[in-house]
């Protein structure tokens, strides 16, 4: 690639079909079968669907029942998150063999800097085939890549030749690339501001580029600013490396109900059930926050949210429980539920507060004693009596990073 | 078929370089199987254990096998059968 000295050279590494393929590489029956990953619930949507699958009309996202009657013959496996976080740290540990500066995007996405690696590994392109090489080798999976001066075009790129792609965008070919691209394919615009961009006329990123950026402030503030540099392929958003990612704004959990459910006592379960899940949580990180988000759906997907902030700050499930109860019990439930959600903000990172109330301490106490017994013998295994069918499953909040502990670990 | 179990079984394992293991043959309903491929591997943490999976395939079925690294036991966790 040809520029400046400062350019910046940045590649992104997607997995393909990341959950599906890892399904199909530990059971060999499933290869070359259409397939989808799905959580526990009766009522699951698809959380990735096999290559196989996808000439079926099948994405991520859509209700199983939708899926299954698209494709007769569609093979269903049920998530199990641990294979999937394993792969990924071994994934991980592969691309921090060609520079230090990755970021982990998501679970099954990266970015890395590899401005600095160029001239150890002969050039960009050779780094992205060594990449593919070591995972298929290690791993027997595919990724695509896309190499980029910056993250917005990087990521653009990996999805232009999927699965299994390599594509570079080259500086000189930015204005070419982009006049005709639709905006919604540009990695932040989405179906909201696509919608506002359409009413304005404006499809595709050549025509974007085209509007006076005083026009887009105008109409969409800081977003226009944001929106007219991405129409010129303009990114300056640095890498957040592996383990300086910023402190937590939020942590949550939550879980579509197996049926919709019409009182609040059946909530309440749930709601004690997610309260417990983000104080153990919320300790186990470090954190301590002081607003407590109560989040419903109803049968007809109208979704809301309540909160309420308290002075002093929470660690613990029955703390949280309590408030997100006070909140559920000012609310008046116009339908059946078909979601809850329990989420806490406002949060501290290595705060511990003493509280003056012995009901206070006692219980944060009695949490970390539970937390020790936890951390040794698994999670639930000491828990809350009401509680004892414990989680239902496991999920992978889109925040998920790798922790210290499984960034040591090497592969057996 | 996919049949899921908890059964602990005897397993002969190569200890290779870095601690690496490879499972070559287990015992399940009497019977020796000889593993002709390994799949995949991958690990989970139940507390302080660390729980080492492997999805292997002798000539019919695949098989899923657990090693448990404080108890150092094998338990075999599920088998898929061709048909």
């Amino acid at each position: 690639m040809s520029q400046g000295a400062n350019a910046r050279v940045i590649m992104h590494v997607d997995m393909d079909a990341f959950f599906a393929s890892v399904e199909q590489r530990v059971n060999p029956v499933l290869r070359d079968k259409p397939l989808v990953v799905c959580g526990g619930g009766k009522r699951t949507v698809v959380a990735a669907a096999s290559y196989e699958a996808r000439p079926y009309g099948i994405r991520s996202g859509m209700p199983l029942f939708e899926a299954a009657k698209k494709c007769p013959d569609l093979l269903v496996v049920q998530a199990d998150i641990p294979k999937y976080i394993d792969a990924s740290l071994r994934v991980l540990q592969i691309l921090q063999g060609f520079t230090p500066d990755v970021e982990v995007y998501s679970i099954d996405e990266a970015f890395l800097d590899v401005t600095g690696s160029l001239a150890l590994f002969r050039g960009a392109e050779r780094i992205a085939r060594m990449i593919k090489e070591k995972i298929k080798e290690e791993l027997g999976l595919t990724c695509s890549i896309g190499i980029a001066p910056n993250k917005l075009l990087a990521k653009l790129a990996g999805a232009m030749r999927k699965p299994d792609g390599l594509q570079i965008i080259k500086h000189e070919d930015i204005p070419f690339l982009l006049e005709d691209l639709p905006v919604k394919e540009m990695w932040g615009i989405g179906p909201r501001l696509g919608t506002y961009l359409r009413e304005m006329g404006i499809r595709t990123c050549g025509q974007l580029a085209k509007i006076p950026v005083g026009i887009l402030e105008k109409r969409f503030g800081l977003i226009g600013t944001m929106l007219h540099r991405m129409a010129w392929g303009m990114d300056d958003a640095p890498l957040a490396p592996c383990g300086t990612e910023p402190d937590a704004r939020s942590m949550g959990h939550s879980m579509t109900l197996d049926q919709d459910v019409q009182g609040k006592e059946e909530i309440a379960w749930y709601v004690f059930l997610l309260a417990e899940m983000v104080g153990r949580r919320l300790r186990t990180e470090g954190y301590a926050g002081r607003t407590v988000v109560l989040t419903l759906r109803y049968s007809d997907f109208q979704t809301f949210s309540r909160r309420v902030t308290l002075k002093r700050y929470l660690t613990t499930g029955p703390q949280i429980y309590e408030l997100a109860m006070r909140i559920l019990a000012g609310i008046r439930l116009k339908d059946a539920v078909r979601l809850v959600g329990v989420s806490m903000t406002n949060l501290v990172k290595g705060r511990v507060q003493i509280s003056l109330f012995e009901a206070d301490r006692k219980g944060a106490e009695l949490a970390l004693a539970m937390d020790r017994v936890n951390d040794r013998y698994g999670e639930f295994t000491l828990s809350w009596g009401p509680l004892r069918e414990g989680r239902k499953g496991r999920v992978v909040p889109p925040t998920w990073r790798p922790n210290k502990d499984a960034l040591g670990g090497s592969a057996p | 078929m996919h049949y899921t179990t908890t059964e602990r079984i005897t397993v002969g394992v190569v200890y290779g370089d870095q601690g690496r293991i490879r499972p070559e043959w287990f015992v399940w309903e009497g019977r020796e199987h000889r593993v002709a491929s390994i799949n995949h591997i991958w690990r989970d943490k139940v507390g302080r254990e660390t729980l080492v999976f492997f999805s292997v395939s002798d000539k019919a079925n695949t098989y899923l096998l657990c090693y448990h690294t404080i108890q150092l036991q094998w338990t075999l966790c599920g088998v898929d059968m061709e048909g």
